[in-house]
């Protein structure tokens, strides 16, 4: 390992379409990774992504910072105990700087959202994020390619070969389809419809997202959608400059959480004192794998993945904004619950061993038991 | 009800005040002005999502969320109140207006809400003279059957209450915090009192906004909006509450004083010509100035006309005089609150990291 110690910080994004894991070493380096498509479990699939980044760590290792992100940052958190919780875009800025430090611009489109970031100088100094519409990002690309009987990572090399791509109205998604269906039936070959398709995603995220700010070349592509040979082209021939896509373009959420945990570490020594004060000899609790046990964080371990765990619901009655409360036990223990406007239940605390909730009072609940999630490999 | 179109009112009768829009810019000269005419007020309760939702089924489609909210608050007071305030305000400063919304809402309101209590319908217009607040006010307390003496003391201490809650607010007082300073204690019960209230009080704060002390890298965040927008957090989805949770500072475009927004207003180009477009716009300007701002959050009704001329003029204004970060959030009754939450986040790291990059610890 490069540091030549064996400490490792985990980074895990849960999007809504796929959870991805990632570890790196003392100095931002990528040792192991892992994703899976969310499937509308993600409780199930954090478990399996840091079982399967545990394996692949092999040897033993000490985990001394977890952090999360993606729209179940809180969830990984509670469940796998996360140091540092940050939001995707910070998470997408974090990483892009730590391969690009010149970086300006960073695109990035994902499953079902879609972002740009400007930098400046090496900080944020301004984003967007789209709103309630899911135009133009990976859901509808897959959705696309498949009506086309595409395998989708055919449709970006088809795309990027077409040489005279067709119009397709970019605003919404319904018209775009319909607009592609009436290209297909007067004969359109099917390069040139997926590549004029990829124009129109690209002129959308131009408009609509990215209106009336200044991008400014190096840019950066990552999310999922950055694979798209097709999307990158027509980005280029958009912004009229390269467009440099990472290897690791759809784990950069996770990436970014994993550096943003190193961070933290590293500020809290710098206000500690010398690196591992505490000592490596900590009281290893009987649900933390000895081995991936670090006194600066609050990482469960990877034996995680053996544990139960249960997520329930309830509609808070308080008052009539009517909230839904979620629930997370693990092992039978509550381990975290959110969902109010106000904090009640945030407030009623999160008591290891007490599950009930009879310090705020009973609301209606429905409940969604897992049993063994996944099993670790790594013990 | 009586010939001049207004309910007969008795003393100790029950005056109904909804909890929503120019509430907020309002509500203690309202308070004060029924009280001192011998009525009870009751509010509406704060803003919650089934009231929400019980105003959206009753309003029009085309209307904003906190329009959609007045209705529910409207209805919430149905069965608990003799009569209902409308107020139908017009302008509020000469050569300005509100919104169209706000111009047609008693009538909206009357025509959409079943089984309302008897409205009190009164037009402000400060474009109009007799019209203002003041002298529209005073005809109020001969048509409920006060005598003319009554009527006046009522609007004197009305206006000073409000001049009081200004004050307050152009402290930098949250909305409950100068509500209460204006309309309870011995100023409220006093008939006449000092010229404008503000004497009258120690001052608020030791130190206003306008001179910040240090925040020990905490980003100071200006909130500009229409006071609606910036105070209900039934409406904003507890944005501020959220920002504090972020350990932001909060600023907003309420704290401005009359003379501010007048002084930026009138440094433009061409002047807005809505009341609220007007002050959001100023408080734009001013923090932008201020030197001591990190951000600024511009929360816009969606659908709503001003804002999304203002709120145009402003971002882009702001972008071209200056690197300060600016975030325009719309908000409507389908905002996600997800969605809300990481963009918040995410400004907030975004002030935080600059700060650090930058080295500057601010005032």
């Amino acid at each position: 390992m490069a540091t030549g110690d064996n400490r490792v910080y985990l980074g895990i994004d849960v999007g809504s379409v796929t959870t991805k894991a990632v570890a790196v070493d003392g100095a931002g380096e990528i040792l192991a990774r892992a994703c899976l498509e969310t499937m509308g479990q993600p409780a199930r699939q954090i478990m399996q992504v840091l079982a399967e980044v545990g394996r692949r760590l092999g040897e033993a290792v000490t985990v001394d910072g977890v952090g999360t992100t993606g729209s179940g940052r809180n969830l990984a958190a509670a469940l796998v105990g996360g140091d540092v919780v940050k939001n995707e875009i910070t998470a997408h800025a974090v990483a892009a700087l730590r391969l690009v430090p010149e970086a300006r611009t960073v695109l990035e489109i994902g499953g079902q959202d879609s972002k740009v970031i400007l930098l400046r100088e090496g900080v944020v100094v301004d984003f967007a994020m789209n709103t309630v519409c899911a135009a133009g990002t990976g859901s509808f690309l897959d959705r696309q390619a498949s009506r086309l009987g595409l395998d989708i990572r055919e449709f970006g090399r088809l795309a990027a070969g077409s040489t005279h791509p067709v119009r397709i109205a970019g605003r919404c998604t319904v018209f775009a389809e319909t607009d592609m269906i009436h290209k297909q039936q007067v004969g359109h070959p099917v390069e040139d419809i997926v590549a004029g398709l990829c124009r129109a995603l690209v002129r959308n995220y131009l408009n609509n997202l990215a209106k009336g700010k200044d991008l400014e070349p190096p840019y950066v592509f990552q999310g999922g959608v950055a694979a798209n040979a097709g999307m990158v082209q027509a980005f280029e021939e958009a912004l009229g400059a390269p467009v440099f896509v990472p290897e690791h373009h759809a784990l950069m959420g996770a990436y970014g959480a994993a550096i943003l945990a190193l961070e933290e570490h590293q500020e809290k020594e710098a206000r500690v004192g010398a690196p591992g004060s505490g000592g490596g000899s900590g009281p290893g609790g009987a649900d933390r794998s000895p081995s991936s046990y670090s006194p600066t964080s609050r990482f469960r371990g990877f034996r995680l993945g053996e544990m139960d765990y249960r997520t329930s619901a309830f509609d808070c009655e308080g008052c009539t904004n009517q909230c839904e409360i979620v629930e997370i036990f693990l092992e039978g223990v509550l381990v975290a619950r959110w969902g109010g406007r106000c904090d009640r239940w945030e407030r009623a605390g999160v008591v290891p061993g007490r599950s009930d909730r009879s310090a705020a009072g009973a609301g209606r609940s429905t409940e969604d038991r897992a049993g063994s999630a996944a099993k670790a490999g790594h013990a | 009800m009586s010939a001049n179109g207004l309910p007969r009112l008795g003393s100790g009768a029950v005056v109904g005040l909804p909890r929503a829009l120019l509430h907020y810019e309002l509500y203690p000269f309202w308070r004060v002005l029924f009280e001192r005419l011998g009525l009870k007020v009751v509010v509406s309760p704060p803003t919650t999502r089934d009231l929400i939702e019980q105003g959206a089924r009753r309003s029009v489609d085309e209307a904003c969320l906190p329009v959609k909210a007045y209705y529910g608050h409207v209805m919430a007071l149905r069965d608990r109140v003799d009569a209902v305030f409308l107020p139908r305000l017009v302008s509020l400063l000469r050569g300005t207006y509100t919104c169209p919304k706000l111009l047609g809402l008693p009538d909206m309101v009357r025509h959409n809400v079943g089984r309302l209590p008897p409205p009190i319908i009164l037009d402000f217009d400060e474009t109009k003279r007799g019209s203002g607040l003041g002298d529209a006010a005073l005809a109020l307390g001969p048509r409920l059957g006060r005598t003319g003496r009554q009527a006046s003391e009522a609007v004197k201490a009305a206006l000073e209450a409000l001049g009081v809650f200004r004050a307050a607010l152009w402290a930098g007082l949250s909305f409950e915090e100068a509500a209460a300073r204006a309309t309870q204690g011995p100023l409220a019960d006093r008939p006449g009192g000092g010229p404008s209230g503000e004497a009258l009080r120690p001052p608020v704060r030791p130190t206003d906004w306008r001179e910040p002390a240090a925040l020990n890298g905490r980003p100071r965040v200006a909130l500009v909006g229409h006071a609606y927008n910036i105070f209900d957090p039934g409406v904003n989805l507890d944005l501020r509450r959220k920002l504090v949770g972020l350990g932001c500072h909060i600023l907003t475009s309420e704290m401005l004083s009359h003379e501010e927004v007048q002084a930026e207003s009138e440094a433009m180009p061409k002047e807005i010509f809505w009341s609220s477009g007007r002050r959001i716009m100023a408080a734009v300007r001013r923090f932008r100035r201020a030197g001591f701002v990190d951000g600024i959050i511009h929360v816009i009704s969606f659908a709503c006309g001003p804002d999304s001329m203002v709120g145009e003029i402003a971002e882009r204004e702001t972008r071209r005089e200056s690197a300060l970060p600016y975030m325009v959030l719309t908000i409507d009754e389908h905002t996600a609150e997800a969605g809300l939450v990481t963009r918040l986040e995410a400004f907030a790291d975004m002030l935080r990291r600059r700060r650090r990059k930058t080295g500057g610890e601010g005032p």
